[in-house]
Order: C-alpha cells, then structure tokens, then sequence
C-alpha cells in the first residue's frame, strides 16, 4: 500500500490516501509474510501428511469402538473407556520418521535448573546420571500405579456383575479409576525424567539461524534492501533470541512464568538504552517483518471446529464473555480513563480479555499500533498473569468452589495460556480440562478479532472525522498480512474438518502444528521482541504509562472480566448445561 | 575538542558496558538466589513444585504451546461424543 498525504486546504485535516499496485505483491513486507508463512505451512504439509504413524486409521476406528461399546455398557467411563481414549492420544506425525527428527532441528533450547549449558547440551555420562536420579521415584509410582490399577478393576468387575445398577460400588468404581488416573498420569511424568538423551542443540541453531537468514532475506533483497547487511546483524539478533529462549527455559523462571516475550524485550531495551545498537545490527532489526510471518504461522493454529469442544457452554464463556469484555474495556479506556491513543487502548484490551501475549501481538499488529505499546501491554499481561497463576487455585480452593466452575474461571481470566494449564492442573484433571478447553476456544477468537480489529481502524479510526471510506479504500488501506492470517486459519480448518477431528488431530495438530510452525511462530515472535527492544528507548515508553492510566485500565478491565466470566461461567455449567457439565 | 568529544564516547561507552555488567550480575543474583528464595514462601511453594514436578510449561502463550492443552481437548472431545448414559443403568 503507497499512502499519499493531501491536505486540505479548507479545513487543514490530514486525510491519507492509499493506493494498491500490482508491484506491492513483492516490495511490501505484508505480502512477503504471507508468501513465507505458506511456504512453511505447505512444507509442513508435504512433511507430515504423507508421513502418518502405522495403521492410523485402523486404531482410531478401533479405539472409537472401544469408547462407544464401553460408553453403552456403563454408567461412567470405564478402564477400558480411558485405555482406548489414550491409545488415539498417543497417534502423533511428529512422533514418527522424519516428523520427529524435523522437531529437533527446529527446536527451542532446552530446560536447566543451574548450569545454563544444559540448554545446549547434554553427554551421555549427564543424561545418564540424571535417568539414574529420576529411577526410584518412577518405579514407586509405576508400582503404584499397577497397584491402583487392579483395584481398579476389580471394583469395576464388582459393579458390572451386578449390571452396573448398584450406586455404591459404581461410586467406588469411578473414585478407584480417578486414583489410577491420577497416579498413572503422575507415573507418566516421572517416565519422561527417566528418558533423557544426550544432545547437541549448537549445530541445529546454528544452521536454523542460516534458514531464517535465506527466508527473510530473500524476502528482504526482493523488497530493494541490503542483503548483506541484514545477515550481517541478523546473527546478533537471533543470538539474544537463543539468550531469551534460554532464560525462560530455566525452572525458576519457569515457575514464575517469565516468558522468552518477557527476556527478548528486556535484552533489547537493555542493550538499546546502554551502549546502544550497533548501527551494523540496525539493519535486521526488522520487528514488523518477523511479527507478520509469524502471525500468517498463527493462522494455521486457529482451527475453528476447536470452539465446538466443551459444547455451547464453552462458546458462552468464550466466545460472548469475551468480545463484551473487550469492548467494554476498549470504551472505557476512551470515554471514563481517556487514554489518549485509541491502539494502546485497543493492544491492551484484547490482551487482557482474550490471550496476552499472542492477542496482544495480533491486534497491535491489525491497529498498527507502537512498539512501545505492545511493550507496555505484554509487560501488563505479564505481571497479572504470574499472580492470577497462584491467587486463583488458592482462592477458589479457600472458598470450596466447584473446580469445573473454577477451571472454567481461570480459563476465560487468566491471559497467558502456560499459566492457565498450570492453575488448572494445580486443581484438578477436571478443572485442567475445562480450564484448558476454555481457553483454547478464546485463543481461536484471535483470529476474528484481529480481523474486525483491522477493519474497524480502516474504516473508522484511520479517517478524518465524518469522513466516510469507501469500500476500495479500505481495501487499500488494511493490512494485508491480516489476509494470510486470516487465510491460513480457514485453509487449515478446512483441513482439519475434512480429515475429521481425529485424523486432524494427528496429522495437523500434533504433524504441521506441534511438529514445525509452533516452533518457528515462537522463534518469529521472539526475533521481534527482540527487534522490538533494540529500537526502543526507555524515556519514550515511560510517556506511555503516564498517569498510569494503562494500569488503571488493565485492572478495571480485568475486575470486570472475573467477575462477568465466573457469572456466565455458573449460570451455563451449573444452571442451564448441567448435562455437559456431568460428563466432564 | 575531538580529544573532549572521543573522551565523551568512551566515558559513556564504559557507563553502558557497566550498566550491562550490573544487569548481568543482578540477572545471576535473581536466577540463583532471589527467585528460588521467593518460590519458598508458603502461597507460591506448592504451585512452583507443582509445574516442576509435572513438567508444564507455564511459559507458553498459545494453546499450542503447551502439551496440557492436547489432552485436554481429546479428553473433552472424547467425553463429549462418547458420553455414558446415566440413565440407561439407573435402578
């Protein structure tokens, strides 16, 4: 899009006029983000859609009969119920040939307690050492679990002897099978700590820094810029990517839920506002460009037959709860606070209300709106979310509320997604599942709300008063990328929905998804958070939180928010839905 | 006044490179000794030993992020489209 700038010689209001070209599908950084975004995801296609783990087909269908048979037997989920369920769970693409060795190559660093190294690698002597450690709890609670099991089982032969119609023993049966449940899952985790392989992540990152140097600047010489230049300090910026993926990854960081957004920012506003961005690194501080193909990542992940999956009582707390939330917020940020840029309002309250970071990222995108302000807003975000994570399963443990109502809560309330599993799982299996299922279902609203986002501005906000947008108009005027976004969601929902949920779910969410773009989108939102905090200056973003009003508006915002969730919540799980609500 | 002017950059040079060696050292300071000593107070101690124990990743921002998330969702699918009749074994 080229914007001319006409004044108006009567009333001096500055009016934009944009025009569109031909040439704008290869100079124009929107239009490059769509082309990489979809060369990754059809990449990932022709990966993992050729490439399904052994006879998928023919265990879906035979797990799906064990369900149905055994859901026709018994009053409540059985073992055998629960077996069959796990079976399809463990039908992954990117578990299987080249899918899993693709994981490696694109992955982030990995975890570590006390010597940062362990991010990057691990002998056989160490990894050896801690299987060692990790034994003697896994085979207690493996014991424990085998254990747990059979009394299990002979509960539930005692419930179906006497054709399931005796209430005591099928209590005792569904309590006997929650404890298997529980320690098998325990017993699950303990395995993974006695799994570790020794690895070298140095020479994948070093060759995944060359690809994202070809990917982007190809893009970038296309587009009339320096090549050179931008490998040149592309390297820097995608080592303070490694440095901030390898402080959230450490586990005290982890458990305060400081995130790479969070170190990526603050690395960059660190060197920026001391000794200063190199002028040979300024080329590749590229922030939009990064943001942008990431975002067309994003799209891939929102699958639309996703806000089915807790039923309408999920789409109440939502998909309603949320868009109200979100207006509200956005109209009280310009009538009752008065916060003067209308895109800081904006980035903060579809941050608070659907997703943090990742909705934070989409509609400053969509509203064009400051780095600065995307700053101020998942710095917000940040902040509440490690409290929300550990004073919302106390108090709703204090107060004895339903954890299906309380994990429906933190799922609609908490913004960071990491933290609602965590508040979730602290609770209960249930309330992670309802928690979890809720909050998948607000993060596909992502992708209509960056949508109506983009429209809005470019027909009402991006105009002079009374000025009335013609429809060409605000086709040149929106964001493009917001179309690879948008288009990616629908393609691979199309996908999904065709393949059915099952198949979906193995070759799209746990191939494509979990498999490649999720690790690429991190890295791309990462690049530019990065980009973001080599190119601000401190001074600039404090005139943001002038007054505090940012903060004011996050926390009505947010007071609103639990109070209206947990209101929906129990009126839909718990008045009007409470047939789902028994099945949880 | 080039001398004065190439003195000016150092001095500024060296202050930046002295703010960075502070913020490393606070960052050491914070990784090993303050945020553990936090994670020890009774309100954050549970959940903090909880997400270690069990592996989750409290970092992640989207539902893709975070491995939880898949099971969760085959789980409510599951118990959405193979739901036990209560009814059909009541007395």
């Amino acid at each position: 899009m080229n914007t001319n700038t006409q004044t108006s010689e009567t009333s001096e209001v500055v009016i934009d006029v944009a025009k569109s070209s031909i040439r704008d599908l290869w100079t124009k950084e929107d239009y490059w983000a769509i082309w990489l975004g979809f060369l990754i995801l059809i990449f990932g296609m022709l990966i993992f859609f050729p490439n399904p783990p052994e006879d998928m087909n023919q265990k879906i269908s035979h797990a799906n009969a064990i369900m149905q048979s055994e859901s026709d037997t018994a009053p409540f989920k059985t073992i055998g119920w629960y077996k069959a369920a796990d079976a399809k769970l463990k039908l992954k693409a990117n578990s299987v040939g080249f899918g899993k060795k693709l994981k490696s190559y694109v992955a982030t660093p990995h975890g570590w307690k006390t010597n940062p190294l362990d991010s990057f690698m691990m002998n056989q002597k160490t990894a050896d050492a801690k299987n060692d450690a990790a034994r003697p709890a896994y085979e207690t609670a493996k014991s424990n679990t085998g254990d747990l099991l059979r009394m299990a089982q002979l509960k539930e032969a005692a419930a179906k002897s006497v054709g399931f119609k005796n209430e005591k023993l099928n209590t005792e049966t569904t309590d006997a099978i929650s404890a298997w449940l529980s320690a098998k899952n325990k017993a699950s985790k303990l395995k993974k700590k006695t799994q570790n392989k020794p690895y070298n992540q140095l020479f994948p990152l070093a060759g995944l820094c060359i690809l994202f140097i070809l990917l982007f600047g190809i893009g970038y010489k296309i587009m009339g810029k320096n090549f050179t230049k931008f490998a040149k300090g592309f390297g820097f910026v995608f080592v303070l990517a490694i440095t901030s993926y390898m402080l959230s990854a450490q586990a005290t960081m982890k458990a305060y839920g400081i995130g790479y957004a969070a170190w990526a920012i603050a690395i960059g506003l660190l060197i920026s506002n001391t000794i200063g961005t190199p002028n040979w690194v300024k080329e590749a501080v590229q922030t939009e460009y990064y943001i942008k193909t990431g975002l067309v990542l994003l799209g891939a992940e929102i699958l639309f037959s996703k806000i089915l999956s807790i039923g309408v009582p999920g789409i109440f707390v939502a998909w309603v709860v949320t868009p109200i939330v979100l207006i509200s917020t956005y109209w009280f940020g310009q009538k009752i606070i008065k916060i003067p840029s209308k895109t800081l309002n904006m980035t903060i309250s579809a941050d608070m209300s659907v997703c943090g970071v990742s909705a934070a990222i989409a509609t400053a995108s969509a509203c064009r709106a400051k780095k600065e302000e995307l700053t101020l807003a998942v710095g917000l975000s940040l902040v509440f979310t490690s409290i929300m994570m550990i004073v919302m399963p106390a108090f709703i443990k204090a107060t004895g509320m339903p954890y299906i109502l309380g994990g429906a809560w933190m799922g609609g309330t908490i913004d960071a997604t990491g933290a609602v599993a965590a508040a979730g799982a602290f609770l209960s299996e249930e309330a992670l599942y309802t928690a979890a299922t809720i909050k998948m279902i607000q993060n596909v609203l992502i992708g209509v709300i960056a949508f109506c986002v983009a429209f809005y501005w470019c027909a009402r906000v991006e105009c002079a008063p009374g000025q009335r947008v013609s429809a060409m108009e605000i086709w040149h005027r929106f964001p493009k990328f917001v179309l690879g976004f948008i288009g990616a969601s629908i393609i691979f929902s199309t996908i999904y929905g065709s393949l059915g949920s099952d198949v979906g779910y193995t070759l799209v969410d746990q191939g494509v998804i979990r498999g490649l773009t999720k690790y690429l989108r991190g890295w791309f939102f990462c690049l530019a958070f990065v980009s973001i905090g080599l190119a601000t200056n401190f001074r600039e973003l404090k005139e943001y939180f002038k007054g505090g009003k940012p903060l004011i508006l996050y926390f009505c915002g947010q007071s609103f928010n639990l109070i209206f969730t947990l209101t929906m919540a129990y009126i839909m799980f718990y008045l009007v839905f409470p047939e789902i609500t028994a099945r949880i | 006044m080039e001398v004065e002017t190439h003195k000016y950059h150092l001095t500024e040079t060296a202050k930046g490179w002295g703010k960075i060696f502070l913020a490393a050292t606070g960052l050491i300071i914070f990784i090993y000794v303050i945020g553990p000593l936090g994670l020890q107070t009774p309100m954050i101690k549970p959940v903090a030993d909880f997400i270690e124990d069990n592996s989750i990743n409290a970092n992640g921002y989207y539902y893709t992020d975070v491995a939880e998330f898949s099971d969760a969702e085959m789980y409510m699918k599951n118990a959405m489209e193979y739901a036990p009749d209560k009814n059909n074994h009541q007395n």
